[in-house]
């Protein structure tokens, strides 16, 4: 795995698992209509963390009610559903006030799909970083937002995903911005537990 | 038999358990920077796509029958709710 910092691109030759096949397909549907951005526990997960996820995160800027239902009838036609409703303009009013989920066949796993509302939404948004995958593009959340929203949202499992991408990328992720979303978001203390219980205990070194 | 359990040993117990949880994270990751792509990611995708199939086998073992394609209406309302609320 390769991040080229200045390029803001990070390139990867990774055997695709079912998770990063069905998001692909979703994107190469989606991105035709709109421009996204992947937060949250997959872009661990596409990093090398190792576990599942029922979800994936998407979000993307306000979206016209004509380009929506037009991409609604594309990703029908290619085997995708709503699991919220099964009416296109229906689940474009839900966008105003929650996310709407897409699942092909089975509830899990689904794309959740989210207008940017927050700055930190936006701030994801427009500094999000390349995913090369094989001849694939995804395009992530920077990892420095992410690695601090992942310590604020607190669950052991975010703590672990935030501990993932910061032991994976400390080297080159920006000191001072990753600080600086950490005392916004009000989570030193959780940062510094992180580093100090992830030396805890001893695992051997590779040969 | 009445069983004492002393909540100042259960917190120890899941300190502790997250401690390893976090440690074997660092290990993970070092594995993953030390080792090349299709080393690690071959080992992610046994992991991920066993729990997708087992939740796919599943959802098939409850779609033959009627009370279970209701139970799968009930899992995706449930779904779709819980996420109203975060």
């Amino acid at each position: 795995m390769e991040y080229d910092v200045e390029k803001k691109e990070i390139r990867i030759d990774k055997e695709l698992n079912e998770l990063d096949k069905f998001t692909i397909s979703f994107l190469n549907i989606a991105r035709d209509y709109v421009d996204y951005v992947i937060v949250s526990g997959y872009v661990s997960i596409l990093l090398g963390r190792s576990r599942a996820s029922e979800d994936v995160d998407l979000l993307i800027p306000p979206i016209e009610k004509e380009v929506f239902v037009n991409l609604w009838k594309d990703l029908e036609s290619k085997g995708f559903e709503c699991l919220n409703t099964s009416n296109s303009v229906e689940a474009f009013e839900m966008l105003d006030e929650h996310a709407v989920r897409f699942a092909k066949d089975l509830p899990i796993p689904n794309i959740e799909f989210k207008i940017i509302k927050t700055d930190i939404d936006r701030h994801s948004f427009d500094n999000k970083l390349k995913v090369i995958l094989d001849e694939k593009i995804l395009f992530i959340s920077p990892l420095e937002t992410q690695i601090a929203y992942k310590l604020y949202l607190g669950s052991g499992k975010d703590l672990e995903d935030a501990k993932h991408l910061y032991e994976m990328f400390k080297d080159k992720i920006n000191k001072d911005e990753l600080l600086r979303f950490i005392n916004r978001f009000g989570v030193y203390e959780k940062f510094k537990l992180m580093e100090e219980y992830g030396n805890k205990y001893k695992f051997r070194e590779f040969e | 038999m009445e069983t004492n359990i002393s909540l100042e040993n259960l917190n120890e117990s899941r300190e502790r358990n997250f401690m390893e949880r976090l440690s074997f994270v660092k290990f993970w990751a070092r594995y993953v920077r030390t080792h090349s792509d299709r080393e690690w990611s071959e080992q992610q995708r046994v992991l991920i796509d066993s729990q997708m199939n087992n939740s796919r086998d599943f959802y098939e073992r409850l779609g033959k029958t009627k009370e279970g394609r209701e139970k799968i209406k009930s899992i995706r309302r449930l779904i779709v709710n819980n996420h109203k609320k975060d």
